[in-house]
């Protein structure tokens, strides 16, 4: 292997090339087919045999969708959600994994692997209760209730992915600052939280990204049009009728994704890390 | 790992010759402060609602009425007898199982492709991780699209080429599983891959280079030198994996509805269908209790292996 010359190891590493790039299409394609036709007119998109890119360019769809359907309204609803769910869930999470780094606890052991079991269990296990729960409480349709049922997805991600990020920061940097005056609280508030930053920014992306891709809560809790989720809403063009609108259909499903390729983009090194935490960092 | 170096860890947050009583004891307090909002929350959120689903499992209770009567485990034996039951659970294992084998082995091929180096390397694994990013709902929409009769790529490839397949599967009796697993597939093998090129790293160069001046093929370097150093984590990802397409509740839902005639009904799907479908929360419940018990089972399997892959990996 050492013997090969520069040339084979430029033409081998071209091969390379054309096959991840090869394969990388065929991943892609589905998004990319989504994406160019929803800039097609209706027309073209029921054209045989089926082109990639539109003849002619249109947003009509984006448009339709802007003033013709709740969806300006349910993108709101699932910030609103998402961000409340991520917030608390993260805040929540902070204090308990430096509690559990901290001090020594009876229990603390099984009590965090038992957190990791919420990731197991079926969310229907769950959804199914709670629809009763919010039933009994009269709070079904409610966004609120809503987000207090998306801590579910939200504490376990959240407390997995921090705990490597805060048991990093070397303990010598707090005590420190508790000699020089500063009450514990402080220490948490200038040294860890800020060491933590990263680590917190990713759990933040890593947790919104998953509530705003999830749809069996939405769907057992919300039935009110006005208080539909992305996901939801996507969900009920896809299964409620059997004549598609594909047009519409299509930016809707480009407008869900826009976000949380955004925030990928934003923090891919940390994503990267985050999306394995959970499973192999545990 | 992390939970064995927290014993170490908290006798060093107070040094020995500072410690005093007051202070250690106010600080174990404010810890338990901090830990309390975590451990309501838990109780409420999840060991709370499991209760609920516990003890509607006994009962016999229409989804929106307020009476229940107390049933025993009649709605076990009707969920066992159900003529649906036996075909979700098989159902749950082929689609289960055939997820897993098509993820693993598709992102064992692109884990190994993404870990040779070359031109563009780190965009083209930022971006091979986009179908597992988009929601389920996107996943399915553009999938249903492609493969749709008046509009679809895929079903028009598949008429063209003549391929010996279902046009549209999601609604053929001899597809539709196939085309649940491929979108399932498709939307969570990057995990793998992930995973995979994340312990690809770990292994160290020189034994590739040993081996290559002992003159061992490229696949006997795979066979030998990668495959081991990937089985423990092949092991718990695949456990994970294996876990959540089982109880993946979106894709088949969103895709073919359990149908037809039940060819893709899993049992997250008829849990579902008893309660919003048939109005039979108590029949539900029980169905949900007969999942948690298959997945406890499960899931103690995992932790047996994630312990021992701990022992050894120190």
């Amino acid at each position: 292997m050492k013997s090969i010359s520069p040339a084979a190891r430029r033409f081998e590493r071209t091969i390379l090339l054309l096959c991840a790039i090869t394969v990388l299409l065929i991943v892609l394609l589905p998004l990319v087919w989504m994406f160019f036709a929803s800039f097609k007119p209706n027309t073209e998109l029921f054209e045989r045999p089926p082109q990639l890119f539109p003849k002619v360019w249109t947003v009509e769809h984006y448009i339709e969708l802007w003033n013709f359907t709740s969806f300006p309204r349910y993108f709101v609803n699932t910030f609103l959600v998402a961000g409340i769910a991520c917030v608390v869930g993260l805040v929540v999470s902070l204090c308990s994994v430096y509690a559990v780094t901290r001090f020594q606890f009876i229990g603390a052991r099984p009590f965090t692997f038992g957190v990791l079991f919420i990731y197991m269990l079926p969310p229907i296990l769950l959804a199914l209760p709670f629809f009763r729960i919010w039933f009994n409480l009269g709070q079904l349709n409610s966004l609120p209730a809503l987000a207090i049922t998306y801590l579910t997805i939200t504490l376990p991600f959240s407390l997995w992915i921090l705990r490597p990020y805060i048991e990093a920061i070397p303990r010598a940097l707090e005590e420190a600052a508790m000699i020089d005056g500063c009450t514990r609280f402080q220490a948490f508030r200038k040294v860890i939280v800020p060491q933590a930053w990263p680590g917190i920014i990713a759990t933040f992306v890593f947790t919104f990204v998953v509530v705003w891709n999830e749809l069996l809560y939405s769907l057992v809790l919300i039935s009110d049009e006005p208080k539909r989720t992305v996901s939801l809403g996507i969900a009920s063009l896809i299964l409620e009728t059997s004549v598609y609108s594909w047009g519409l259909v299509n930016a809707a499903g480009v407008l869900a994704t826009v976000p949380v390729l955004f925030l990928f983009a934003l923090v891919t090194r940390h994503m990267v890390a985050g999306l394995g935490a959970g499973a192999v960092k545990g | 790992m992390s939970a064995r170096n927290l014993a170490g860890g908290a006798v060093a947050a107070v040094p020995a010759h500072k410690r005093n009583r007051w202070r250690d004891n106010h600080d174990r307090f404010v810890g338990f402060l901090l830990l309390m909002p975590l451990v309501a929350l838990i109780l409420g959120l999840t060991v709370y609602p499991i209760s609920q689903v516990m003890q509607l499992s006994t009962q016999q209770q229409g989804l929106f009425s307020t009476e229940s009567t107390f049933v025993g485990l009649q709605n076990f034996q009707n969920v066992v007898q159900h003529e649906a039951f036996g075909r979700s659970v098989k159902n749950t294992f082929t689609f289960a199982f055939g997820s897993l084998s098509l993820q693993m082995a598709i992102g064992l091929a692109v884990a190994l492709l993404l870990n040779r180096q070359f031109p563009l390397n780190t965009p083209i694994r930022g971006a091979m991780l986009f179908s597992y990013l988009v929601p389920y709902v996107v996943a399915a929409m553009t999938w249903k699209f492609m493969f749709s009769d008046a509009t679809g790529i895929l079903n028009y490839f598949i008429r063209w080429s003549g391929l010996p397949m279902a046009a549209s599967p999601f609604g053929s009796l001899d597809w539709s599983m196939f085309g649940v697993i491929l979108v399932n597939t498709w939307k969570n093998f990057p995990f793998m891959v992930l995973v995979f090129l994340a312990q690809l790293q770990t292994i160290d160069q020189e034994l590739y280079e040993a081996a290559s001046v002992d003159g061992a093929s490229t696949f006997q370097q795979f066979w030998n030198i990668t495959l081991p150093s990937l089985i423990p984590i092949m092991l718990v990802v695949g456990m994970l994996r294996t876990i959540w397409n089982f109880n993946n509740f979106e894709v088949v839902f969103l895709l073919t509805q359990g149908g037809p005639i039940g060819r893709t009904e899993t049992l997250p799907l008829l849990i579902y269908r008893f309660v919003f479908g048939e109005f039979s929360l108590g029949r539900g419940a029980a169905l949900a209790v007969i999942v948690f018990f298959i997945l406890v089972s499960m899931s103690i399997v995992y932790w047996i292996f994630y312990e021992r892959m701990q022992e050894k990996f120190r």
